[in-house]
């Protein structure tokens, strides 16, 4: 099975100024990363803060240009798509909801925004379309004149997911999509993007800080260390027999949430 | 269900959000006092600039020697057929501060539109694409404030010689700085907002993200700017016409009034007061109405 994303050794390095007279240096975000997103499948994302996640998460969505290396849709080359087919195909969710709606547009604004830039359809199909989209995402279509600024944080979510589906994209990457939200509120989110998931056939990569969200729902999760994946496993395999250092060390640094397996590493 | 939550607002998970919306609210209630004072003058003063020729009394550059210098209505020996008395040619004073509202408005606008779309079409390139196009634009900001503005209004207007249309442009190719440095911040911040970075994962092309996602955040900036811009350019004109450089007689700007009247200061010093005064009221109305609505539209800015 070809996966349906797909990068291969990518790297992307910034040129950072350490001080007004000495040279400028070479930090390396992501170095070397291959990963694989296969169709279905929710690709989990863990390591430390400014390890290189977001970026990576950048360059799939074509916001970041690698310095070396290949991003394979389908098997073809990223490049060769243009950003509108790729925006088709790949869209992201954000951490915080709270600066990814644009305070000055009204929800309906919002969510059909991708059908105005691809000029898809009329704007009664919007209409109609973002009640759909809203409907999907547990909204009340009585915001659809709002102002982000007259919702909550989960609700401002479900208007960002709105917004990422409503081009029926294949893949989804979501950059801590509860991080910045109320624990009260994360696991309702969660709960949507997995029903979203099975209804609607999507790939996702998730990016998280919580090892339990990630244990929970991911089908693989890759490690990375200071821009490099150090582990790429089945979520039950690297949970429960961590190979590498880092890993072993991330694992241990959390609570565990699941008493049965701190029995079974004893 | 709303019911409820209005009934136990404890229990209302949106509650805090909307009581930081009527907080915001009552903050523009307060600030609606200085709105409504600076625009209600500056209002009336538009009025009465648009409807010079219906509400002034006499004609503005009507001379009669034989009236020369008439003292105000306050004064003994007043005319009542002038109100404001007469200037040292004998023209009406109050018809000529109508009129010379006029001027005043007009330059304060043009130039404050001219250098606002100088201003901010360079801030918002600088600020939105970053690298050597903000150095470029930074250096070209940065030797515009090296220059005095009133020596090289001066100077241009003394080669070009004086008159409405060269003060305007020179006021407006001169005053965009502040234009220019707000914008550039305030769109540094909005670009690394993720609704751009969304709206370009999208696909959005670049003047789309600039115009319908970047503009609409930064533009509040660009209206208390403006207000600011207009009475200094209004404040300038004064400057350049008392020098004599400005607005050309025997058109009847306030500034030009002022460099009229300071002959006669010593005996006659209210010549100088009236335009003076009308001035200064005319500056502090715009500048009360572009503090009322920095106050108003900051919080609406914040998510
Ligand atoms: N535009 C940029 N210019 C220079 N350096 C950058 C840039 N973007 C990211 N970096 C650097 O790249 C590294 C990786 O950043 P990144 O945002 O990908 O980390 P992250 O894993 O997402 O962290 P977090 O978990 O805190 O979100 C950091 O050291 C960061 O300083
Ligand atoms: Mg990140």
């Amino acid at each position: 099975m070809t996966p349906i994303l797909e990068t291969v050794d990518l790297e992307c390095s910034f040129w950072i100024s350490t001080g007004m007279f000495s040279p400028k240096k070479t930090l390396a975000a992501v170095n070397g990363v291959s990963v694989q997103l296969l169709k279905g499948q929710v690709l989990g994302l863990v390591g430390e803060s400014g390890c290189g996640k977001s970026t990576l998460a950048k360059m799939l969505l074509g916001l970041q240009k690698p310095t070396k290396g290949n991003i394979l849709f389908d098997g073809q080359p990223f490049e060769r798509l243009s950003q509108f087919e790729r925006a088709a195909r790949v869209q992201p969710i954000f951490q915080d909801p709270y600066s990814s709606l644009n305070p000055r547009k009204t929800i309906f604004e919002i969510i059909t925004l991708p059908l105005s830039v691809h000029k898809v359809g009329t704007s009664r199909d919007w209409l109609q379309k973002a009640r759909e989209m809203m409907d999907l995402c547990g909204l009340a279509s009585r915001y659809l004149n709002s102002y982000p600024s007259q919702l909550s944080g989960g609700q401002r979510q479900r208007v960002a997911i709105a917004r990422a589906l409503v081009m029926k994209p294949e893949v989804v990457i979501c950059d801590e999509p509860t991080s910045a939200l109320d624990v009260s509120v994360q696991s309702q989110i969660l709960n949507l993007l997995m029903d979203l998931k099975n209804e609607l056939g999507l790939t996702y990569l998730l990016i998280s800080h919580n090892l339990a969200v990630v244990e929970h729902l991911a089908d693989r999760v890759a490690v990375m260390y200071f821009g490099e994946i150090v582990e790429n496993e089945d979520t039950e395999q690297l949970f429960n027999k961590p190979n590498h250092e880092y890993t072993k060390k991330l694992l241990n640094s959390v609570l565990v949430p699941d008493p049965s397996r701190f029995a079974r590493s004893v | 269900m709303n019911d409820i939550s209005a009934d136990h607002p404890k229990l209302d998970p949106d509650n805090a959000l909307r009581s930081n919306l009527t907080k915001h609210l009552f903050r523009r209630i307060s600030a609606h006092n200085s709105i409504l004072i600076g625009g209600g003058v500056l209002g009336a003063i538009v009025l009465m600039a648009l409807f010079a020729p219906l509400l002034a009394p006499h004609d503005p550059f009507s001379q009669d020697l034989s009236r020369r210098l008439l003292p105000p209505f306050w004064m003994e020996d007043n005319n009542p057929k002038h109100i404001l008395g007469t200037d040292n040619l004998g023209r009406d004073y109050l018809s000529r501060l109508i009129y010379g509202a006029q001027i005043s408005l007009m330059i304060g606008v043009c130039t404050a539109i001219i250098s606002g779309i100088i201003g901010s079409a360079l801030g918002i390139t600088a600020g939105y694409f970053g690298g050597r196009i903000d150095a470029v634009i930074t250096f070209i900001i940065t030797t515009r404030l090296s220059m005095p503005i009133v020596l090289v209004a001066l100077a241009v207007v003394a080669l070009v010689g004086g008159s409405l249309h060269a003060v305007i442009l020179v006021l407006g190719f001169l005053l965009w700085d502040r234009y220019a440095v707000v914008m550039r911040s305030a769109t540094q911040q909005a670009r690394n907002m993720d609704y751009v970075s969304a709206a370009r994962a999208i696909g959005c092309p670049t003047w789309r993200v600039v115009l319908s996602e970047i503009f609409p955040n930064v533009v509040n900036n660009l209206i208390v700017i403006a207000t600011f811009e207009v009475a200094h350019a209004i404040l300038l004109e004064a400057s350049l016409s008392f020098l004599g450089l400005g607005v050309q007689p025997p058109d009847p700007s306030w500034g030009l009034m002022i460099a009229e009247g300071k002959e006669f200061l010593l005996f006659d010093p209210w010549v100088i007061t009236i335009p003076g005064i009308a001035l200064s009221i005319l500056v502090l109305a715009v500048n009360m109405l572009g503090d009322g609505i920095r106050d108003v539209s900051a919080p609406e800015n914040r998510n």
